[in-house]
Parts: C-alpha cells; sequence; structure tokens
C-alpha cells in the first residue's frame, strides 16, 4: 500500500474513526484529485505570479493570459492567502528578485548523457542543503560540452513561504529567478536586433539604485552580481570591475562588450569604447506581462513538495503508466515481428494451397476414396480362391468326379480339399496326370495323397501367391 | 537525453496522465489485436498445413491408385464397375445376390447375413450362403461373379462343395424335361466390405 504524508499522518492522529468522516475524507480526496486532474484545461492560460522582490510580496493574477487582478503586500498580510484560497485550481509561480545565484560549471564531455542525471542529483545531494534552490541548464554549444549548475540559497522568510504553498491546494508550477528569466529575454531580442559580442552583460533594475548584472559568455552565465550605483559613471566603473574579476575566465582587457540595459534607465552610451550599448524595450520587462510558460531555470526544493494525494496520486500513476506503456510496446513490437513471419508463412501457405487446388481434379474426393479402397480390394481377390479354382477344375475336368471339395482361408497355407472317387485302374493314371500338370499351374505346391476307404482325397497345399495363372 | 522530473510536479500532469491513460490503453489494445491476429493466423497455418497435407497424400495415393490400375486393368476395370455412390442397403444387397443367382444357375437354400449394425447403410457384413447347383462349373461360375459384380470388397472365408446326387438317367430325364435338380450343394461364407463414397459441401473443402 502506499503510504502518503498526508494520509499517514491523518491515520496517525486521528483517535477515533468515524466512517461517516472517513467516507466524507475520501470523497473530499477524490474530489480533489479528480479536480487537479481536470485543471489540464486551465493551463497554461490561468495562473498566479507571486512576485518578491527586497521582502516586498507582488501577486498577479493571470486568467486567459490577461492580467486579471494585482495585488502588493507584506508577508505577513493574510489577504494574499485568502486570495489564493479563493483560486485553488490556478498553478503559483514564485518568482524572485535580487537574489545573489551561484553558478558551477561541470564539464561532461566525459560523461554519459544518461549518467549525467544522476550526477546532478549526487551534486545536490552532497553539496547543497534540501531548502537551497538549485537547478541546471546545458550549453548549447557543442564545443563545450557542460553542465552549469545554479545555486540561490534560500533565507528564512523563503523556509515559510515554501511552507505555506505547500499547504495549498494550488500547485506549484514552480521557483523562478526573474534576474535570470530577464537576462535570457534581454539575450534573445538583443541577439534578434544586432549581432551580439561574446561578452555580455545584461543590467536589471531592483529599484533606482540597485541593479541585478549577468554576465555572459556566450550561452554561459558565469557571474551575477548585486549593484549600486547612483549614476552612469558608478555603473560603468561596476561593470569594468566585474570585467576585470573574470580575466581569470579568459575576459581580455579592451575586449568588445554588448551590454544590455531597458530603455527607462537612459543610459545612453558609455565612456568605455569597448562596450556597445544595446536598449532593451521597457514592454518587454514588466512584470504585468511576464508569462511563465517556458521558463529558462524553474527551481522547486525538495521541502517544497506537495505530499497531498491530490498530487501524489496523479503522479503515482503517471510512474505506473509510464513504464505499463513502455512494456506494452515491447510486447507489441515483438508480436509484431512474430507476426510478420508468420503472416509470410501463411500467405506462402495460402498459395501453395492454392496452386495444389487449381491442379487438382475436380472429382479429387472421390478418386481419393477409391484409392484408398483399391489396394484393399486387390488384396482380397489375391486372397481369394477364384483362379486357384478354375485351374483345379480345368485339371480334373474328364479325369474324375470330385464328390466334396473344400477351401478355408483361416489356415496358414491355402489348402484345397478334394475328395475323389476314382476306379483302381484310373487311379494311378489320375496320380500322374496331376503329378505331371500340377507344377505347371502351381510353382509351389504340395500334393498329400490319403486313402480312406473307397474315396481318395487328395490335399494341394500351396505357399501364398505361389499360384500361377 | 535526461528526463524532466519536474514535468511531474507540474500542473498540466492531468492532462499527461490522461494521455498516459490513453497511450496505455492504445498499447493495450494494439497488443491485445496483435496477439488475436497471431493466434489466428497459427490456427489458420495449422488449417492450410493439415489441408495441404492431406490434399498431397491424397494426390500420391490417386498417383499410386492410377499406376495400380495400369499395372491390373482388368480388375481395375471390375472395381471401377462398382458403385460407391449409394449406401448398401439390406434391400441392395439382396437384389444384388439374387440378380448374381439368375446368372448363374443357382439356387439360395439360404442367405444368413451377420452382423448388421444399420440395415440401411451396410458397412461390414460376413455372409453365408447355402446353395445348390447342376454343375460344379456353376458354383465355381457364381463364385467369380461374386467377387466381380457383388457391390463392395469381399473375402472369401471358407467354402465347401460335395456331391448332393449321382448323374443317372432318371436324373437325365428330369433334366431333359426342362425339371430343376441340383447335382450339388455347397456353402460359402464370405465378408462384405463396403465404403460409401459422400461428398462433401464445398464450403468445407475451401477455408
Amino acid at each position: 500500500m502506499i503510504k502518503l504524508p498526508e494520509w499517514t499522518k491523518n491515520i496517525e492522529t486521528s483517535h477515533t474513526h468515524n466512517s461517516k468522516e472517513i467516507w466524507q475524507k475520501i470523497q473530499a480526496y477524490a474530489h480533489a484529485i479528480w479536480k487537479r486532474i481536470t485543471n489540464w484545461k486551465n493551463y497554461p492560460l490561468d495562473y498566479i505570479n507571486l512576485h518578491e522582490c527586497q521582502g516586498i510580496y507582488t501577486l498577479y493574477h493571470f486568467k486567459s493570459d490577461l492580467l486579471v487582478y494585482t495585488q502588493s503586500f507584506s508577508f505577513e498580510d493574510p489577504c494574499w492567502k485568502e486570495y489564493i484560497g479563493r483560486n485553488p485550481n490556478a498553478p503559483i509561480y514564485f518568482i524572485i528578485q535580487g537574489q545573489d545565484c551561484e553558478f558551477r560549471t561541470l564539464p561532461t564531455s566525459q560523461i554519459h548523457a544518461w549518467d549525467r542525471f544522476f550526477l546532478f542529483n549526487q551534486i545536490k545531494v552532497n553539496e547543497f542543503n534540501p531548502d537551497d534552490l538549485v537547478s541546471r541548464y546545458r550549453l548549447k554549444s557543442s564545443t563545450e560540452k557542460a553542465d552549469i549548475v545554479v545555486s540561490i540559497r534560500s533565507n528564512q522568510q523563503f523556509l515559510q513561504v515554501f511552507k505555506i504553498l505547500s499547504s495549498f491546494p494550488n500547485s506549484v508550477g514552480g521557483i523562478l529567478s526573474w534576474d535570470l528569466e530577464q537576462a535570457t529575454i534581454m539575450k534573445k531580442y538583443g541577439s534578434i536586433i544586432t549581432t551580439l559580442r561574446a561578452w555580455i552583460v545584461t543590467i536589471i533594475p531592483i529599484d533606482a539604485k540597485n541593479f541585478t548584472i549577468l554576465i555572459l559568455h556566450q550561452d554561459k552565465i558565469l557571474l551575477q552580481r548585486i549593484i549600486s550605483a547612483k549614476n552612469r559613471d558608478d555603473l560603468e566603473k561596476e561593470i569594468c570591475s566585474t570585467l576585470r574579476f573574470l580575466q581569470r575566465q579568459g575576459y581580455k582587457d579592451g575586449q568588445a562588450v554588448s551590454i544590455l540595459a531597458p530603455e527607462e534607465k537612459n543610459i545612453d552610451e558609455f565612456s568605455n569604447t569597448a562596450f556597445e550599448l544595446i536598449n532593451i524595450p521597457k514592454k518587454l520587462l514588466e512584470r504585468e506581462n511576464y508569462k511563465p510558460k517556458k521558463s529558462f531555470l524553474n527551481f522547486t526544493p525538495q521541502t517544497l513538495c506537495q505530499g497531498k494525494l491530490a498530487h501524489q496520486f496523479p503522479k503515482l500513476c503517471i510512474k505506473f503508466l509510464l513504464p505499463l506503456s513502455l512494456i506494452f510496446l515491447i510486447l507489441w513490437a515483438s508480436v509484431q515481428i512474430k507476426s510478420f513471419f508468420q503472416d509470410y508463412e501463411n500467405k506462402w501457405l495460402k498459395n501453395k494451397h492454392e496452386n495444389i487446388h487449381n491442379k487438382i481434379p475436380k472429382n479429387l474426393e472421390e478418386q481419393a476414396h477409391l484409392s484408398k479402397l483399391f489396394p484393399l480390394y486387390l488384396d482380397s481377390s489375391e486372397k481369394n480362391p477364384f483362379k486357384f479354382i478354375n485351374s483345379i477344375h480345368k485339371l480334373f475336368k474328364g479325369k474324375t468326379q470330385i464328390s466334396l471339395l473344400s477351401w478355408n482361408s483361416s489356415e496358414k497355407n491355402q489348402t484345397l480339399r478334394l475328395k475323389l472317387s476314382p476306379t483302381t485302374q484310373k487311379l494311378h493314371e489320375l496320380k500322374k496326370h496331376i503329378s505331371n500338370n500340377v507344377k505347371h499351374i502351381f510353382k509351389d505346391a504340395t500334393l498329400v495323397w490319403e486313402e480312406k476307404g473307397k474315396d481318395i482325397i487328395l490335399q494341394i497345399k500351396l505357399l501364398e501367391k505361389s499360384h500361377d495363372n | 537525453m535526461t528526463i524532466n522530473w519536474k514535468l511531474w510536479n507540474k500542473p498540466e500532469t492531468g492532462g499527461v496522465l490522461l494521455s498516459l491513460l490513453f497511450l496505455s490503453i492504445f498499447f493495450f489494445f494494439i497488443l491485445f489485436s496483435a496477439i488475436i491476429h497471431y493466434r489466428t493466423t497459427q490456427e489458420e497455418i495449422k488449417l492450410i498445413n493439415k489441408q495441404v497435407n492431406s490434399l498431397t497424400e491424397q494426390i500420391s495415393n490417386i498417383d499410386s491408385y492410377t499406376t495400380l490400375g495400369r499395372q491390373e486393368p482388368q480388375k481395375f476395370k471390375i472395381f471401377k464397375k462398382k458403385k460407391w455412390m449409394a449406401p448398401l442397403t439390406r434391400e441392395y444387397l439382396n437384389e444384388a445376390l439374387h440378380s448374381l443367382q439368375k446368372q448363374s444357375n443357382v439356387t439360395f437354400l439360404s442367405i444368413n447375413p451377420q452382423n448388421i449394425s444399420d440395415p440401411n447403410n451396410i458397412t461390414n457384413t460376413t455372409i453365408s450362403l447355402n446353395i445348390q447347383v447342376l454343375k460344379d462349373q456353376h458354383f465355381f461360375n457364381f463364385l467369380q461373379k461374386l467377387e466381380a459384380e457383388l457391390p463392395g470388397i469381399v473375402r472369401i472365408k471358407k467354402f465347401e462343395l460335395r456331391r448332393a446326387k449321382e448323374l443317372n438317367s432318371h436324373v437325365i430325364q428330369k433334366i431333359s424335361n426342362g425339371e430343376q435338380v441340383s447335382l450339388f450343394e455347397g456353402n460359402i461364407d464370405f465378408e462384405l466390405e463396403y465404403k460409401q463414397f459422400i461428398k462433401q459441401p464445398l464450403n468445407s473443402r475451401r477455408f
């Protein structure tokens, strides 16, 4: 039996088992599971974005991809929980901004593709806290086979948010980093309008004075920093110092850099000629327009796993159905392969049968029937004494009278018994006549003469098939 | 290739679940139909094999039948004259015996057929005949005709012919007056085997 945390807890804490209550709970579970299953139709058009920036939370509710509700609040304010409670089917995306990210390059050129997943999990278990936000992405460039592990350390307030999120019936779509998401959006936009340099700096504003800068080298995010800059010169200095720091990672002094910054900050140009400024439209970076359908990185800490039956049951079903489907598929494939050869054999046999059937005469069955009987007829005809009798009749014709003639097929050798009544004078002649002629008629015949009073009994014993025509 | 396990945490799980459920049912259905097809084909192969073997055996039997027929033309001719299409009934057998009697100048004293399970379809029987004849030649002729003209396969088990009367002037006088006289009396025991040919309906011959 599958023991889900929520289920086990309920059983342990409830001292009295009222059957009505249990039934109601089961119904509630079934309802929740059913709602979760049927909610797939709303995804990804209905969702809630919970944005966190420097301790201030903003809730954005989208319905059919349109913003229908927005509210800013502090963490202690209960109104946001109430609002989410009123929309239990909408998945929640928790988006954090201005948190320090750490990047670690993991070369995977010597590692098998199927081992990378386990390697990553191993790293997570060994090097990170279960509450940490850890994710990774793979570099697209074929020259360097490496995965980048990105981690954000969770603070106390985050842990509380995770706890609250896991208590909601809403499924958690994921935890996203606003800075990382924006950096990828800006880079994508920049690459469309111009040719980007190998080194890219993205500037994402947090507030009037604070910025997040992300340094990218081709597809690889190398560094993220939160800087404070009052004006353009401060910003340039910070960028220069960051790039100097990155010389250990391959940056050469004076190398051209594409700087992606939002339009609204009125950054016209930098004094450093190596910096190539690309302005990104403000609209692209508005939180109200952000749709986390295809997030760049999705962080979900282990502690946020929703142990509710409504969330676990579909997962368990999927984990069961996927191998089941595969087993069916493998079995089907093996049956199909066997069937292929069998079909071929069947077709060949049908053709053979058809060919034979076309060649056979119309009265085949009758002929077949007669063919079984004819050897029996020949055999019986061979054993029947007709020819034997005829020959005997010819032999004795005009010589003497036969008073008794008998024959029995059950005897070992065919034996014909004849009772003759010749006169004494004629007996000698008769014996001579028979002895002379019987060899012409029968090849292997034995004659036995017996005298019983006046009668003479002659036995002609023949070996099988010895009589001739 | 890595599996995105986070997919299972996403709200579209329901969609994935339904898709997988559909996929499982679909795969089960195609597996089931493939097994049924496999078993049907297997049965068909068995049936066709049986039919092909039967046809081959029949053709081989017919070949040897034709060869035997060429070797024994006279017997083949006699055998073919025998009718195998109709069932052998008691009436038909009696009719055939009496027809032989007329042809061979034989008088039946008694006819005792034995072991007849179905009088309307005789397949195997033993018949004992008690007969009277004027000449021994008539008896031998009757024996020959028994094999050639009686339906089915005749196997003579035993026979006996004994002289009942001596030929004298009184008997010759009777014969010349046209009276029926018998000089010999005999018994014949024979076995008769008959297998009727029944034509199979067309649909049972072809698959």
